[in-house]
């Protein structure tokens, strides 16, 4: 086997590296897809948790303020009854001003036992409606009691009534006491959250799960009872906030719902996005990064090919080179065979000199045979071998390691001077090539148990291989048997190609 | 060594004649000379020979190995490859063809008498 062939190197590789990468990529591409997507339900569910919290809070506060000012009512009518100075026109304009800068309280009223009104907060207290007024003076605790949503006949607006009755000493009665909230605020403030096409925002009872008040408006839902929907079984069983993913009953579709229940009032706020509004962009950006990590693949994959095919190309180009250059010196090789096939005796030294031109062009065709990868060097093991073949001679080598590779420079004229020590050796005859390499010099040392003549013509060619084109030193050490040295430096050349 | 038989399939004038030449003074005959794969099988039917040497790059379509698989169809006859392609593939190709030798170009006379040698043991 060729040299060559031994160096070659995996054509597979860079295929296998591009399955890890492509692998990695993948990897790479499903995490991405993983976190992002984990990412957009978190962010999805800490803002609508917060929306939600947000909300409860408003209506916690406007419940509270209601309560307050029913508690501030309570003591200045008790106040009136006993014989104090206070009177109504003074509870009026005392619940004006504690009702002013709100706008969510449409108003509050008090009222005599008999239903007659005492004091207003305002003229449009929304509450003197039929509804209202049935349920007003009809409750006998003192404890606050909430109506359904209700219609304001004034303004046409969706209200939610607040009332209690109330008692003097002795269990006295002394009147009701009611607040109406505009529950069209919260409506314009729901509007105000971005929850999507399908998404909805709302207060329910925690009781029943009766509808208050909704966004996008649906009045034909409005006090709908929805009892046993996730958020208020979780109320039911002590939860205070969460988020819950379910499917609704009325329009069928899934969202991620926030809930917030509202501490100490029977309500609680609920913030509902649809599933496929959270996830269209997460879905889009994933479907991108496919598509991107796809085409990074294809490109790169489709640009390993053709680089793999010129490769190839250049590969089978250099071997064509190479071969077609092997060829011809074969085919020099052949016409001087076919022309040494011709003379007879009395042409012996024609003959001798086209052996010797035959033996140093063959020389020339197995330092090509023996050549490395990158066409720079010479297995020289292989030279020295293939050359005591082609002369006949056993030659034992002493070289190491055994793949080591001389220049082309070097190992020609080196490959030459063996050439003609093996041809001018004894046939058959044991010959010993030694080589080391000391620091920066090669030296080679070549025995042989017999006698080695050059003739002055042939010593003459290896002293001027070695002197001028190696620039080295040749010293015969003995001439029966034969033994000699040939060293030269290595830094004379240097390699030209780089792989 | 038994005189034998030989088949040469090579598309080289100069490698023919001195191939010609070398097998003479071995003491084997040339008994046809084809350039192109295709023929080869026609004529290791006609003439049986005892040895195909084979080129690889050949005239024509058929290709050295591609006329030794054909050979090997309806013959166990010997085949030396000789051939320049000295690459791992080719060798590799060549291999997987039973009763085969490779030799790389250029055959001397050493070379063949050495390959001879080889396949006389073989058979």
């Amino acid at each position: 086997m060729s040299s060559y062939a031994r160096t070659r190197t995996n054509r597979a590789l860079p295929f296998l590296l591009f399955g890890a990468w492509s692998v990695f990529l993948f990897l790479v591409l499903g995490f991405f897809i993983y976190s992002t997507w984990k990412a957009t339900e978190t962010t999805a569910n800490e803002t609508s948790a917060n929306e939600a919290r947000i909300l409860a809070n408003s209506l916690d506060s406007a419940l509270r303020r209601i309560e307050a000012i029913m508690d501030w009512t309570e003591v200045a009518v008790r106040r009136i009854e006993s014989g104090g100075s206070l009177i109504d026109e003074a509870i009026t304009s005392q619940l004006v001003s504690l009702t002013r800068n709100f706008q969510e309280i449409t108003g509050i009223t008090y009222y005599s036992p008999d239903g007659s009104k005492r004091a207003s907060s305002s003229t449009l207290a929304c509450i003197m409606n039929e509804d209202s007024k049935a349920l007003v003076f009809t409750n006998s605790h003192t404890s606050l009691e909430y109506s359904a949503t209700l219609d304001c006949d004034e303004t046409g607006k969706h209200i939610l009534v607040a009332h209690r009755a109330l008692y003097g000493e002795g269990e006295k009665p002394l009147g009701y006491i009611a607040g109406s909230v505009d529950l069209s605020f919260y409506e314009a403030l729901f509007s105000r959250i971005k929850v999507g096409q399908n998404g909805m925002v709302s207060f329910r009872r925690a009781d029943t799960s009766r509808l208050v008040v909704r966004w996008p408006i649906i009045t034909e839902q409005i006090n709908n009872l929805a009892p046993g929907i996730p958020p208020q079984l979780a109320i039911s069983e002590g939860a205070k906030e969460g988020v819950i993913q379910y499917r609704g009953g009325t329009d069928g579709i899934e969202r991620i719902f926030a809930f917030q229940r509202i501490e100490g009032y029977p309500f609680y706020a609920l913030v509902g996005r649809e599933v496929g509004d959270v996830f269209d962009s997460w879905l889009l950006n994933s479907v991108i990064a496919v598509l991107v990590t796809l085409l990074l693949l294809f490109t790169s994959g489709i640009f390993l090919i053709q680089l793999d095919k010129n490769l190839n190309l250049k590969n089978r180009l250099i071997h064509e080179l190479l071969h077609r250059t092997n060829n011809s010196l074969q085919l020099v090789l052949s016409l001087v065979q076919l022309s040494l096939f011709q003379f007879e005796s009395p042409n012996q030294n024609s003959k001798t000199l086209l052996e010797v031109f035959y033996s140093r062009v063959r020389t020339l065709s197995l330092a090509q045979k023996c050549i490395t990868r990158d066409f720079s060097s010479v297995i020289f093991r292989d030279l020295i071998v293939a050359l005591a073949q082609e002369t006949g001679q056993e030659v034992r080598v002493n070289l190491e390691p055994p793949q080591y590779s001389l220049l082309l420079d070097f190992a020609v004229p080196l490959g030459l001077v063996l050439n003609e020590l093996f041809e001018n050796s004894p046939d058959k005859s044991q010959v010993d090539v030694e080589i080391t390499q000391i620091t920066n010099k090669l030296v080679m040392g070549y025995r042989v148990n017999g006698l080695l003549k050059l003739s002055s013509d042939t010593e003459n060619l290896v002293r001027t291989l070695i002197a001028h084109q190696l620039s080295g030193n040749f010293a015969i050490l003995a001439l029966d048997p034969f033994e000699c040295t040939v060293d030269f430096p290595l830094d004379l050349y240097s390699n030209r190609i780089h792989v | 060594m038994k005189s034998k038989k030989v088949l040469l399939v090579e598309d080289e004038a100069i490698t023919i004649l001195f191939l010609t030449k070398v097998l003479e003074r071995l003491g084997h005959s040339i008994i046809a000379v084809t350039a192109r794969g295709e023929e080869a099988l026609d004529l290791v039917k006609t003439h049986e020979p005892d040895l195909v040497i084979m080129d690889i790059g050949l005239a024509g379509d058929v290709d050295g190995i591609e006329a030794a698989h054909q050979i090997r169809r309806i013959s166990n006859v010997h085949i030396l490859f000789a051939s320049g392609y000295n690459n791992a593939e080719t060798l590799s190709l060549t291999a997987k063809i039973p009763f085969t030798l490779f030799r790389s170009k250029p055959l001397g006379f050493e070379n063949l008498r050495d390959a001879f040698d080889t396949l006389s043991i073989i058979e």
